[in-house]
């Protein structure tokens, strides 16, 4: 996601990728796909799939763009759809596997243990910086978290297109905080542990 | 009581409004490190999704890889103790290609397709696409094919309506 001598933000280069393609260049496409699968593999994960699940979202995704490449008109919206259209598959696959999850659980004694699926087995924090921001990330609602884990993920200039891909209001000026980042912001200011940590 | 929650609110709020900065910036590249190295994505999976991209822009029938000598496929090594040789079938063909190592780490393919009649061969490689023809035995031969992930798409040339076939990703 950061690699430098590619100009311009994600939805930028992915917009470049999509009109490249569309010209006949089928190598475009192969670009578009390994600058932009971590982020659709994160958008996946946050919607709670586990990771066979979001591996066949984002495939799914993928396969989708082929399929509908004609009737996206403007390829700047390329990055949007991709976002989009793997929050939508997320969605679908989590809500079928709830209804599988309590047909399974009529049939036996319920599980008390909760699975949060999506989340990584293991959070792995490494000194106190992460460790200050993880414990007040995890007090953010789950809409939060699933939007700032995506929106982390993207770089600066995608911010605006991305938090609006996940449903959340941008400014009419450009990328604003938004309440989930300035809750957070609230959370680590009041915490001297954030301060040292810099 | 209640005007301390309202002020907080109304400091979210104006909060929430401001431009991004450094600070923002900051929160969000720790959380990137932590999502990043706790959930890292799944290697392969741009692959994968590139390889049913081809498929189903050439609405292509996926052979099978029937047997793999040597070494397996999708396996890869740094050195090559003998050629390797692969078979695929699909339900219209069978191919069998062997791969042997020639200078400067690129190797050479050398294959041979059962089909009634001439075949078009194309090679995908990671940026570049090559081309050929059966001869009159079913034979075709890349002399040059550098490492990584290649493909191999077969076209029956005398039967034009047909599906493409595609092979799973080999890596050389």
């Amino acid at each position: 996601m950061h690699t430098d001598g590619t100009t311009g933000s994600l939805a930028e280069r992915a917009a470049r990728a999509f009109s490249a393609y569309r010209e006949g260049d089928a190598q475009a496409m192969s670009d578009l796909v390994d600058t932009t699968t971590t982020l659709l593999w994160h958008t996946a994960r946050s919607q709670g799939l586990d990771p066979a699940q979001a591996e066949d979202v984002v495939q799914t995704t993928w396969l989708l763009l082929v399929q509908h490449a004609p009737s996206i008109h403007d390829p700047q919206a390329v990055l949007k759809w991709l976002i989009t259209t793997t929050r939508r598959e997320a969605w679908a696959t989590a809500r079928k596997s709830r209804r599988e999850d309590v047909r399974e659980e009529l049939g036996e004694d319920l599980d008390t243990t909760q699975d949060v699926a999506g989340e990584p087995e293991q959070v792995l924090v490494r000194g106190q910086e992460q460790v200050v921001l993880w414990r007040h990330f995890a007090t953010l609602s789950t809409r939060c978290q699933q939007l700032l884990r995506v929106v982390a993920l993207a770089e600066r200039p995608d911010y605006a297109h991305v938090a609006e891909a996940l449903g959340m209001p941008v400014g009419s000026i450009g990328p604003t905080r938004g309440r989930c980042l300035a809750k957070l912001r609230v959370a680590l200011k009041a915490d001297p542990g954030w301060d040292v940590a810099s | 009581m209640g005007r301390g929650v309202v002020n907080e609110d109304l400091d979210l709020d104006r909060l929430a409004e401001e431009p991004l900065d450094a600070e923002d910036a900051r929160a969000l590249a720790t959380l990137r490190s932590i999502v990043a190295a706790s959930d890292p994505v799944p290697s392969g999976l741009a692959e994968r999704s590139k390889f049913a991209m081809t498929v189903a822009a050439l609405e292509a029938e996926v052979a099978q890889i029937t047997r793999a000598g040597a070494e397996t496929a999708g396996v890869r090594t740094t050195t090559y103790d003998r050629a390797q040789t692969i078979t695929f079938s699909s339900a219209h063909l069978s191919a069998m290609i062997t791969i042997e190592p020639v200078d400067g780490g690129r190797a050479r393919i050398s294959g041979w397709v059962s089909a009634d009649g001439p075949t078009a061969v194309e090679l995908r490689e990671r940026s570049r696409t090559q081309t050929t023809e059966t001869d009159a035995d079913g034979r075709f031969r890349f002399t040059t094919v550098e490492r990584g992930l290649v493909h191999l798409v077969l076209r029956r040339l005398d039967l034009p309506d047909s599906r493409p076939v595609i092979t799973p990703a080999i890596e050389i």
